[in-house]
Parts: structure tokens; sequence; C-alpha cells
């Protein structure tokens, strides 16, 4: 664990500029389970940010990426323990009551979340939410807060802002309730945008436009993407942390992952995913992934790993080796 | 301006289909009036009483047009029916149109200060039950909500009563005169409409929180009360406004009990007065207005939908 988040921080210190506006370490989130076992969602999560950065963090669903999303924000069920160390611009947020929490939320850190038919409250105008998320950090009045709404509004690129304001969710496109999601997750500058799946469920031609939105704002602030889709974190992330049943598996530069895939799990996602498959066609990874709190003991790859042994009974660590970070008793190149 | 093909279909499909409804309604409810008289047996002598003469029962049936064919009776009825004669109340001989209508006005007074009250106490505590489901005081509130709705309501009312106006003596527990009167009726009439109210009002707030939305709010750093109360309970309120709209669209009908408990000159009371006396003219009379009143009601909810919902409002060109 200390070898892990020390050998990250180096592979993080390479293209240091300036301190992390993120900085998660050893992030553990458990729930209390039956006869007194707790179920780990997270286990040992570790990641540095910097404004102007941003990491992709790739895996299937349960693997507990969204898990590690909603911990940053503080957002996770009461019955969640939190374990580890979580730190924007160098304050403890693990340590922040509630109500230091919510001047963070909104503020410092915006979130977009998956579904944008769902994410809007159906009978409030778009204005009127907008308003409310500015007039909850910055005292100004609500005219000021009308111009900076349709300021936000233009900048992710809806047509005639002004009138949008006076719009309902149920008016707009999906495409652009997305773009509205994204606003309002800007609206106060924050200095962490999260995206957790952003693009999952829109047309593919839509999805591409909102990933070159995200990619406008990573310049001004630092991004966790959180997404199945390892060619949109391809599109937009500078690293790539790959989790699988709470655990993260290899980490490291983008391009580097993807041309040189160490863990078996990263190699079988990308062969199952038609952008990156060299195999000329795709291959599935057999098996699915494990059940919470039916996580085998050692690496939890192992019963769905043609590589597996008895060594792998053992969890392997997450070692670094040229700048990367991969968790395998046989790695691959 | 002429009217658009898109005009027509907004707003004079609904408004036809409306009417088409209405006259169907008519229709059905003047066939059901006028086989409920002619179920009993020979109206005359159920008009007549239980000691008349046969000479009374074949006066009355001469009156009436009993002899005649049923299905002369029946269009005779029907077209009376149309131009809103109902005949004289048997026990008065007063016109029974205008017998009821002079009910209406004590009967919606009643309907809508108990709706009114219902829904001042039902959406604050809904929204406190709903917000927290699993702790410890919503649920023992849960639990007297389900009980109270156990109660019958004229229990309710006989206990006000007994407190408020035979004990301490503060309240008025006849009649309609001031507005003091109008307290315990209303109170009885909302007490017996909340429990419903507010379990589904509970039912909803405690789904919307779970809703998406909400969680954007708080991921935008709303509180956990302006979650509630700006995003939840909109949303919430807007799902039981139908169950609001029925329970004035019954209570409109005249509340049977709590008229009779409290003497309060409405609907109900004249109902069940007219049908213990027999009095046909009457009920047939109640009944059609109270019908006509149910439809009225539904319509107006239905429009009112169309101006809170914004997913329902039509969309200005």
């Amino acid at each position: 664990m200390e070898a892990s988040s020390a050998a990250e921080q180096r592979v993080n210190a390479s293209d240091a500029v300036g301190g992390p506006v993120l900085s998660v370490a050893d992030l553990r989130v458990t729930f209390p389970g039956r006869a007194g076992r707790t179920l780990a969602a997270v286990n040992g999560v570790s990641f540095d940010l910097r404004r102007g950065e941003s990491i992709g963090i790739v895996g299937e669903s349960g693997s507990g990426k969204s898990m590690t999303a909603l911990s940053v924000m503080r957002l996770l069920p009461p019955t969640a323990q939190v374990d580890g160390a979580i730190s924007l611009e160098s304050e403890d947020l693990l340590a922040k009551s509630d109500r230091q929490m919510r001047r963070v939320r909104g503020d410092r850190v915006g979130m977009v979340f998956q579904d944008p038919m769902t994410g809007l409250n159906p009978v409030r105008r778009i204005g009127s939410t907008l308003r409310e998320a500015i007039r909850r950090h910055r005292d100004c009045t609500r005219r000021e807060a009308d111009d900076r709404a349709e300021e936000v509004l233009r900048s992710v690129g809806i047509p005639s802002p002004r009138e949008r304001l006076r719009a309902y969710p149920h008016q707009l496109s999906g495409g652009l309730r997305q773009r509205v999601m994204i606003a309002l997750a800007l609206v106060n500058d924050p200095d962490l945008l999260i995206a957790d799946e952003p693009t999952t469920a829109l047309d593919s031609t839509i999805q591409a436009q909102i990933l070159d939105l995200l990619k406008e704002q990573v310049t001004r602030s630092a991004l966790i993407m959180i997404t199945h889709d390892l060619g949109v974190a391809a599109e937009l992330c500078d690293r790539i942390a790959v989790m699988y049943a709470g655990r993260v598996v290899e980490q490291g530069a983008t391009a580097e992952v993807l041309r040189s895939p160490r863990h078996p799990y990263t190699v079988g996602l990308l062969n199952a995913a038609p952008d990156f498959s060299r195999r000329g066609r795709l291959t599935p990874i057999p098996g699915a992934p494990p059940q919470i709190g039916r996580v085998p003991t050692g690496c939890p790859f192992r019963p769905r790993c043609d590589r597996a042994d008895a060594t792998c009974e053992q969890w392997p660590g997450l070692e670094e080796r040229d700048e990367r970070l991969v968790a395998c008793w046989y790695p691959h190149g | 301006m002429l009217p658009t093909l898109g005009a027509w279909s907004r707003w004079g499909r609904p408004v036809v289909r409306r009417v088409l409804e209405f006259v169907g309604l008519l229709a059905g409810i003047s066939t059901v009036l006028f086989f409920l008289l002619h179920l009993t047996g020979d109206p005359a002598v159920v008009l007549a009483g239980e000691f008349a003469t046969p000479e009374t029962v074949e006066r009355i049936s001469a009156r009436y047009g009993f002899d005649d064919p049923l299905l002369v009776q029946y269009l005779r009825f029907v077209a009376s029916i149309f131009v809103l004669d109902f005949g004289e109340s048997v026990a008065s001989g007063a016109p029974a149109l205008g017998l009821v209508l002079d009910r209406l006005g004590p009967t919606m007074l009643l309907a809508v200060l108990g709706v009114a009250l219902n829904m001042a106490v039902s959406v604050p505590l809904g929204a406190w039950l709903g917000s927290r489901p699993d702790a410890v005081p919503q649920r023992l509130g849960n639990t007297a909500v389900f009980v109270s709705q156990g109660i019958p309501g004229y229990v309710v009312g006989l206990l006000l009563i007994q407190l408020f106006s035979v004990q301490l003596g503060i309240l008025p527990s006849v009649g309609m005169s001031t507005w003091w009167h109008w307290v315990l009726p209303s109170v009885t009439l909302a007490s017996f409409l909340a429990p419903k109210l507010v379990r589904v009002l509970s039912a909803n707030v405690t789904e919307a929180m779970r809703e998406d939305y909400v969680r954007t709010a708080q991921a935008a750093g709303a509180g956990r009360l302006t979650m509630l109360w700006r995003h939840a309970l909109p949303n919430a309120v807007l799902g039981a406004a139908a169950l609001a709209g029925t329970q004035l669209a019954f209570m409109l009908s005249g509340s049977l009990i709590t008229e009779v408990i409290f003497a309060w000159p409405g609907l109900g009371r004249l109902l069940i007065d007219s049908v213990v006396r027999l009095d046909f003219p009457v009920v047939q009379a109640a009944v059609f207005v109270i019908a006509v009143l149910v439809f009225a009601a539904n319509a107006v909810t239905d429009v009112l939908f169309q101006v809170i919902d914004p997913r329902l409002r039509r969309q200005q060109a």
C-alpha cells in the first residue's frame, strides 16, 4: 500500500507543474455486509491530478469507478465507510463537515452525471436551476445570475441561450440537456470537473460534440472522466486507470497503456473494443466480473485470466515499471 | 385569424370530446334515475306511502302519468331532464331542483374548506414523513397516519364535538351561521381526507428524493432542505394533485356523515333526508346535480393539470 502510493507519486511527478488540484491516496470504500463482514467497493485507489490534466477511470459496471467519483464529492450513501485520503488544493475533503462540503460541491468541484433525461428537475426552468446553483455560491443579484447563466450556456454551445433560460428540460433534446448539465457543473468555474459516463446515454454524433466540449474544459480545470469506453478515455485523457472489482489493476499514460497494455484485463478490454482490437476481430473476455462481496482473494481477475496460476491467490500489489503501475504476477510486455 | 389545424388538435378536439362525454353522461344518468324509481315496483304505491288508500294511489298514478307505457314515461322523463324539470318535492311541494340548488352553496363551502385544510396539513406532513422514511420519528408518524386512516370520520366528528363543544364549550357544533361554525366540520372533513393524501405524498417524496435531478441539485451544493422543498416536493405534489382533485370532486357531492353530524344544510344531508322520505323527485334532482358537479370538477382538474405541470402544458407556437 505504501509502496504503491509512493510509486504513484513518482509517476505523476514526471509531468508536474505546480501542486496537484486533487490528490487521492489509497482510497478505500467499504459497506457493512452480513455477519459483521465488510464489502469493499473501492480498494486502494491513488492518483494525483493537476490543473489541465485529465484522468480516465475505466472499468465495467461494479468496478468501483463511480464510487471513486462519488467519494470525491462525498455523495456516497451514509452507510459507506471511506478510508484513505482525498485532498483538494491540499485541503482534506474527508475531514470537512457536511456544511463545508456543500460549499465545495458545485463551486470548486462540478459533476456531470450519465443521464441527462432524468438529471434535470422536470418542473423547473433551466434558468431557475442554474440561478439557484450560482446564487448558492456567489453573492449576486438575480439579474447578474441570469447573465452568468446565459454566458455559461453560450460557452457550452447552446444556441440562443437567453431564451433557453425560460425553457423546461422536456423542451430540449438529449444533447442539449447534457450541455445544460455540463453548464450547471461549470457555472461556478470549478477547479475540478468529474464526468460520470457523460456520453453513454447519447447518440454517437452527439457524443463527439460533448467530448469536444469536455476537452476544451480540461485546459481550464482538472478532469476525472469515468467511463467504460476506452475510446472515450483515449480521446480525452492524459492518463488512464483501469479498475477491476474495486482495485486499480493498471495505471499510466493513455498512449502507453493503449499501445502496450500490461495487465491481462486491460489486454482483454482492448481486444473487446472495436477501436483497439488488433486481432482483427472482437474477442470478449470470458466470464463476468464478480459481484461485490464475492470478489476472490488475491488477484480479483484470476478466475477469468488465462495466465493465472496458484501464485495469483496472492494480491500482486500495484508495482511500478517504466512509469506504469501494474498489479499482475504475469504482466504482458 | 382562422384557427389552424394545429389549434384544432390542441383545443378543439379535447373540447369536443368533453362535450360528447357530457352528453353521454346525461343519457346514462337519466336512464339510471328513471329505473331507480321503477325498480322498486309501482312508483305510485311508493310515492303514496305505506298507509295510502287505493284512491290515493290512483290519483298519484294519474298525476305523474304512471299509467302510460314505460317507453312513453321514459322519453317524457328524459325530455324533462333536458329542460331541467325534475318535478316537485313530494314532501314540500317545492320544485325539486330549487331545493337541491339551495344546498349547493353550503356543500361547496364545506368541500373547499375541508380540502384546503387537508392540503395545508398533508403537504408539510407528507414531506416530513417521506424525507427520511427509515428514521424512528417518521416511522412512528407513519404508524399514526396508518391508524388514523382506520378511524371512521364520524368518530372524529363526535370526539371533536365532545371536546370543543361539550367539554370546553368554545366551538359551536350545529349549523353554519358564523365562521366559528365552520371550524369543526372542516377539521372533521380534513381528518377524513388527510391520511390518504399524506400517505401518497410521503411515498412520492421518498421516491422523488431518489431521483437523479435531486442528486444533481446535491452535486451543485444543495443542502437537504433545498433538495426536499425545492426539488423533490414540487414533483411529489404534482403527483398527488390528481388524488386531491378526486377528493374535491368527491366532496362536492356532499359529505354525508359530516353534514349529518354537524347539521350542515348541504347536499349530502338533503340526499339522505330525501331517500329516507322516499322523496324521489328530490333524489333524482340531487343525483343529477352531483353527477354534473363531479364531471365538472374532473374537467377542471384536467385543465388545471395542463397549467401546473410544465410537461403537459401545451407548447406555444
